[in-house]
């Protein structure tokens, strides 16, 4: 279309009508509400779409935030489920202790005893049969590399001497009847007590007076008798 | 006040020079419209459109005198009534083998006042009146109309040759009817 017409007369004519004729009408005032609100809307226009995409990429990222956590457990889910049932755990029947029995002695019958009924046995004395679970041990994480790793490896240790095996001492006690541990107790400044005389027969395992008393009281100091000889002697 | 100055504040997005504006040009803008279009409902919108988009393309406009002004404005008019007929009115022009230009006489029409050409013209069916308003009116060449309405130019030729004769079948009408009017009077 050209923006300069060529003169025309029915075209001037047409533009020059300033008024509608009958039957053609229309209300300037509604159509220009609507185009005012559409001009209003048009200038808004760019704030609310910058708040529809604010709104679209908030929930986007919500959405995702919230999707990559629901993956993440229910990846941790079927890991921990999955190794709890493929892991071979061989847990080892629990150890069950036997209850001692309870054996009367009937050939040594207890004399002066009172007798003891098992009801009068309290609960928390009573016997349980526990069993223990043992857990299994965790298999420890081992480093897998291709590197060769130097690993210092101490040299055997060449001995001329054959390993001597030591074996334990053991003391020997002598055998001592319980007659020669007790022994009547002896008067010691009585007169008509006999006098005993060390026999070398004699292998009374008692030691004598002076060495027991060593033992706790001090050692007596030796006393030293200086005599002088003189001319009145 | 003056085109430019209107032009001018209404770039700056105005609301009073849109107002000043539209009350200046919606009457001759409606009609334009009504001529294209069936009714007047669908030539509201259609003006609506046209100014919404004048403001929009003002921006990118250079004023350069108000005949050019106001023929812009007239475009941006025209096309909306041609968009809006392709969308609503599925406009279709049946291809017609190109028949022979009637040599019409246009004085027939020169004569008539304006008001009257406008009533003949909206009396004309949709393809018909298209064709005439781009032709006759607006000044356009069969080969630019057949582009703008995506027809051949025999069609358009076709059209514009129908489109004149029912005219004068209309002013025929008319003109006897005014005669038995006199008549009786």
């Amino acid at each position: 279309m050209h923006n300069e017409k060529p003169n025309n007369p029915l075209a001037e004519k047409l533009d020059g009508m300033n008024s509608l004729p009958e039957g053609f009408g229309f209300s300037a005032n509604r159509v220009w509400d609507q185009l005012e609100n559409q001009l209003q809307y048009r200038k808004r226009k760019p704030m609310l779409w910058l708040r529809y995409a604010a709104a679209i990429v908030l929930l986007a990222s919500a959405a995702t935030i919230w999707f990559l956590q629901k993956e993440t457990a229910t990846l941790k889910d079927s890991f921990t489920k999955q190794s709890i049932e493929q892991a071979p755990v061989n847990i080892p029947s629990p150890i069950t202790k036997e209850a001692p029995e309870l054996m009367a002695k009937k050939e040594m019958p207890l004399k002066n005893t009172m007798p003891i009924s098992t009801s009068e046995v309290p609960e928390s004395t009573a016997l349980v049969q526990t069993s223990i679970p043992i857990e299994p041990i965790p298999i420890k994480d081992s480093i897998q590399t291709n590197e060769t790793i130097a690993v210092a490896i101490s040299s055997p240790v060449v001995t001329t001497k054959p390993a001597i095996k030591s074996t334990p001492i053991r003391k020997k006690y002598p055998v001592v009847h319980l007659y020669e541990l007790y022994r009547e107790p002896e008067p010691i400044y009585s007169k008509t007590a006999p006098k005993r005389t060390i026999t070398e027969t004699d292998e009374s395992p008692v030691a004598p007076v002076e060495t027991n008393r060593s033992f706790w009281l001090p050692k007596p100091k030796p006393v030293i008798i200086t005599t002088s000889l003189t001319d009145n002697q | 006040m003056e085109l430019a100055k209107l032009l001018q504040e209404c770039k700056e997005e105005r609301l009073t020079a849109q107002k000043w504006l539209f009350d200046q040009f919606s009457t001759s803008f409606f009609l334009l419209c009504r001529r294209y279009l069936r009714n007047n409902e669908n030539a509201e919108e259609c003006m609506m459109n046209g100014f919404l988009c004048i403001f929009k393309a003002l921006p990118n406009f250079e004023y350069q005198n108000d005949g050019a002004a106001i023929n812009w404005m007239k475009r941006i008019m025209v096309n909306e009534c041609l968009r809006s007929l392709r969308k609503k009115e599925h406009l279709l022009l049946v291809a017609e083998e190109l028949a022979q230009e009637i040599p019409v006489a246009d004085n027939a029409l020169d004569q008539l006042a304006a008001e009257e050409l406008f009533q003949l013209i909206t009396q004309l069916p949709i393809g018909y009146r298209t064709v005439f308003n781009l032709h006759v009116i607006e000044g356009l060449k069969h080969g630019e109309i057949a582009q703008e309405l995506g027809i051949t130019e025999g069609t358009s030729k076709s059209q514009l040759n129908k489109a004149r004769m029912m005219l004068q079948q209309l002013l025929a009408v008319k003109n006897m009817e005014t005669n038995a009017q006199r008549k009786t009077k």
